[in-house]
């Protein structure tokens, strides 16, 4: 009776031991797992926030790559257009001195061509006269006399010594002096001395327009 | 009968402890293994971001270049469009369509005097047939070579000798009464 005593007290206090050994290392779990819940829950807001940062950013690397596409296609029309612009040619003009008309005129062989009706008129020579001198730099005008017979063609520079417009006949490179109401050829025409032109009705300067 | 009831009360009891020790046990290494893959996913990521910033930092880098190239482009067309009645260069033929759709002249004379002084090289125009003339604005395009326009109705003409003038207009016809074939064109620069 003693001896069964003796094992059910030892048999009690090994179960007591046991139990509370578990319930200690149940509690101690416990206090892990709360550690774990709580490092998870952070880390997850860490991720969260980590995807959100790597979102934004790739949006904006769309963003760029898209500026970078249309900034090259619009980088690439100005190179083609600034090619196109420097290609074309440039020209510098200047009013010429009344003698660098004169002399101008004189090396021009366009009065040396031989006058036709129809395939080298008046027109012809004050165009030929105003692109020649366009060529060398100076500046001319292209001066339409309607005189009170046929329209007649003459050029005309800006005379930067005189401060006045010279005006000269491309058929011959004779000086004229326009003036409305008086004969084009025997009045407004300066030709050599000793040399004159015939009147006629038909000439009378009637009013002139500058096309520079 | 009362041992009995000890033993299974001593029974039930332990397999509770057992039962609950093996829960949580199971939570825990369960617990552990994800707290592991987030560790595992924010490595990847933060090495993601770094990449990412480096790439777009390089990107950035890239659009500003480019578009300083393009500012340095725009000024050098902006230069080559200046001038004045001195100073004239060939435009392009857009140039010309703005010119021609922004200026309200209809004298010749006076547009070209506008257009010359913007800097714009441009030529009086007789294009002549056999009883009489038309005079047009011409101009020498980079792009397309020689346009012409009426300064009265800003159409353009693409003149041909030997057609007549009527069949040479890009705009409403008009209907001549005389013989108006093509028989010359001056271009007056």
């Amino acid at each position: 009776m003693i001896r069964n005593k003796k094992i059910a007290i030892i048999g009690i206090i090994i179960i007591l031991g046991f139990l509370i050994a578990s319930v200690y290392s149940i509690y101690t779990i416990s206090e892990s797992i709360s550690i774990l819940n709580k490092e998870t829950k952070s880390l997850h807001t860490e991720l969260n926030e980590k995807h959100q940062i790597l979102d934004n950013l790739n949006s904006q690397l769309i963003n760029t790559q898209n500026d970078i596409r249309q900034t090259s296609e619009n980088l690439n029309r100005t190179i083609n257009e600034l090619q196109l612009r420097q290609s074309g040619t440039r020209y510098t003009l200047h009013d010429p001195l009344y003698w660098e008309a004169r002399n101008f005129l004189y090396s021009d062989p366009t009065n040396k061509k031989p006058y036709d009706d129809v395939t080298f008129n008046c027109a012809n020579y004050a165009q030929e006269v105003n692109n020649n001198a366009e060529k060398k730099g100076i500046r001319c005008a292209f001066v339409i006399v309607n005189l009170s017979g046929p329209v007649h063609a003459i050029i005309a520079f800006y005379s930067d010594d005189r401060k006045s417009m010279i005006y000269f006949e491309p058929q011959n490179d004779y000086e004229v002096k326009l003036q409305v109401g008086k004969d084009y050829w025997a009045d407004c025409m300066i030709p050599p001395s000793g040399y004159y032109y015939e009147r006629d009705p038909m000439n009378i300067v009637m009013d002139f327009t500058i096309y520079w | 009968m009362k041992k009995a009831v000890m033993v299974i009360g001593i029974i039930v009891i332990l397999v509770f402890v057992f039962s609950c020790y093996y829960y949580l046990d199971n939570t825990y290494l369960g617990l552990k293994k994800e707290k592991q893959n987030i560790e595992n996913d924010l490595f990847t990521i933060k090495d993601q971001i770094v990449n990412t910033s480096s790439y777009l930092n390089l990107s950035i880098a890239q659009s500003e270049q480019i578009n300083t190239n393009l500012q340095e482009n725009i000024s050098k067309i902006n230069l080559q469009k200046i001038g004045n009645k001195y100073s004239l260069h060939e435009p392009l033929f857009t140039d010309v369509t703005q010119f021609i759709a922004n200026d309200k002249s209809i004298d010749i004379g006076l547009e070209i005097d506008i257009a010359k002084d913007k800097g714009i090289q441009c030529a009086y125009v007789e294009v002549l047939f056999r009883s009489g003339e038309y005079v047009l604005i011409g101009f020498n395009t980079t792009d397309r070579g020689m346009v012409y326009f009426e300064p009265e109705t800003d159409y353009q003409v693409f003149p041909i000798i030997g057609k007549k003038y009527v069949d040479c207009i890009e705009g409403d016809p008009y209907y001549s009464t005389s013989d108006d074939t093509i028989t010359s064109i001056l271009d007056i620069w």
